[in-house]
């Protein structure tokens, strides 16, 4: 069996402060599988996926990215291991005093993946894909939410990551935008790259997912696939969790 | 203004005497600042500390006691200091404090996702420092820094204290000089004439870095698309939703 590209186990995780965001979780993701990550305010969604790239320290049990034992090494190495996770972020977080094109090249190029000859063609491939071609030598500061995060993403996928982690990608964005952002995630999907997606979307859960994750209070609650989860949920806490939300859509 | 004329080699002197100083000091003080105010954002909590030491310590003395301690207290510590160089340590050191504290604050008011997304990035901490963090603080911090120049340009006068002779007691040794031989003080004049120098160099900085700031947010907001464009100087709005 192929290795799996990220191995968590028995993963905790204390606030100072005493808060508990993560109790005891167990996830393994293949590669080319895409899990979404599911749950209310607070249930510590962001906290797992932060971790997974070393955003946050961990207080208990371990994480493996691509084989490699990562909780508690240092900033140094977690470098080496982030050439590898890209990470989007929900409001976008790109650099404004570089435009589209140098938002995009600044970190392959700095890593030495590509010259830069290079990396701009490959930003602009990354930049056709998501309908963003005529936007190249735009500050970023006049690109529209929804343009900034694919940019944002085209950003992330220069780097020619094994896994992508998204954390909440359309939350901060005007309904009207959402669509072309989940778009390019739904390609994503379908090209086989690997991705961790916290969302509240749930027809991209639906449609994307390989498998669902639903948290609470730190835990992993259930853990499924899209059909099983969305139409027979085992936790009770999953039942309530998708009640509210219909209620909230209808 | 005949005086002022005949003057004009002394004061040119002492004007020369004031530049020097002006430069240096804020030479030494955008360097010292930007050192120290990295260290203060350091994820090391010692270089944090030794910044804090220093912006605290240096801040909080009146620059003019800062300056007479300097000069009459280093011969006690076996440096004599000659006053223009007393004056530049002191300068520089009350203002590398403040401007640090500039600096530090122009980083904590960056979001927290801007030095999250470089690190996700993979990019080193050298540069996420300057190429992804300081270049974004430049155009915030700039109002801030134009002001402590400013403010340091003014503070050269003080160096009079001391008895280094630049543009104000080249100013005030005519003055004395001319009352002694005529009986008459030119002082309003004299003075004056300094007062009007000081503001044209510091109202010329205040000029410049207004038009620094507008170009940096027009390079980081206005998309020019074509290169006609460019040359008819035709700037394009923000381009609607192209999807
Ligand atoms: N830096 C921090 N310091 C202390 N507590 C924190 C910190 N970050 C998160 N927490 C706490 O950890 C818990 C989990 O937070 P987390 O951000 O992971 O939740 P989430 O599921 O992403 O929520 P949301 O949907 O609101 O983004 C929450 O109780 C939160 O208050
Ligand atoms: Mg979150």
């Amino acid at each position: 069996m192929e290795r799996p590209l990220i191995e968590i186990s028995a993963l905790n995780k204390e606030f100072r402060g005493g808060i508990q965001a993560l109790r005891d979780v167990d996830l393994t993701v293949a590669s080319g599988e895409v899990v979404v990550v599911l749950g209310p305010s607070g249930s510590g969604k962001s906290t797992l996926i932060r971790c997974i790239n070393g955003l946050e320290t961990t207080t208990g049990g371990s994480i493996r990215v691509d084989g490699q034992q990562v909780n508690g090494i240092s900033q140094r190495r977690w470098r080496k291991v982030r050439l590898n996770v890209g990470m989007v972020f929900q409001n976008y977080a790109l650099f404004p005093h570089l435009n589209v094109l140098g938002n995009i090249t600044l970190a392959p190029r700095r890593a030495g993946i590509m010259r830069r000859a290079e990396a701009e063609d490959e930003a602009r491939r990354l930049l056709d894909m998501v309908g963003l071609a005529d936007k190249e030598t735009a500050p970023v500061a006049s690109l529209s939410g929804g343009q900034q995060q694919r940019v944002a993403i085209c950003r992330a996928l220069a780097m020619q990551p094994k896994v992508l982690l998204f954390d909440e990608p359309t939350s901060a964005l005007d309904p009207e935008m959402v669509g072309e952002v989940l778009a390019v995630m739904k390609r994503l999907a379908q090209e086989g790259i690997t991705m961790i997606c916290v969302t509240h979307e749930m027809g991209f859960a639906r449609s994307a997912a390989d498998r669902v994750i639903f948290m609470d209070q730190g835990e992993i609650v259930e853990m499924a696939s899209p059909d099983n989860f969305f139409t027979a949920p085992k936790a009770e806490r999953s039942r309530r969790f998708l009640e509210l939300i219909s209620r909230h859509d209808a | 203004m005949q005086l002022i004329i005949d003057s004009l080699p002394l004061l040119w002197r002492g004007l020369i005497v004031t530049f020097q100083l002006a430069s240096l000091t804020l030479l030494f003080t955008a360097f010292i600042s930007l050192f120290v105010g990295i260290a203060s954002v350091s994820r090391f909590w010692t270089l944090r500390a030794l910044a804090v030491i220093y912006v605290e310590f240096f801040r909080d003395i009146p620059l003019v006691v800062n300056l007479l301690f300097v000069y009459f207290g280093a011969p006690l510590v076996g440096l004599a200091l000659d006053p223009f160089s007393a004056a530049l340590v002191s300068f520089t050191s009350w203002g590398s404090a403040n401007g640090a504290e500039i600096i530090r604050g122009g980083f904590n008011a960056l979001a927290k996702h801007q030095r999250e997304s470089a690190q996700a990035l993979g990019l080193r901490s050298w540069e996420t420092m300057f190429l992804v963090l300081l270049p974004q603080i430049v155009l915030p911090i700039l109002p801030a820094f134009t002001g402590l120049f400013s403010l340091l340009i003014q503070a050269t006068s003080l160096a009079t204290l001391v008895g280094a002779t630049e543009f104000l007691r080249s100013a005030k040794i005519i003055v004395e000089r001319q009352t002694m031989m005529t009986g008459e003080s030119p002082a309003f004049m004299v003075f004056g004439f300094v007062l009007c120098v000081y503001f044209v160099i510091c109202y010329s900085l205040n000029l410049f870095t207004a038009w620094l700031e507008r170009r940096i947010v027009t390079a980081r907001t206005v998309h020019r698309h074509a290169p006609q464009e460019i040359a008819s100087t035709h700037e394009t709005q923000v381009n609607p939703e192209n999807t």
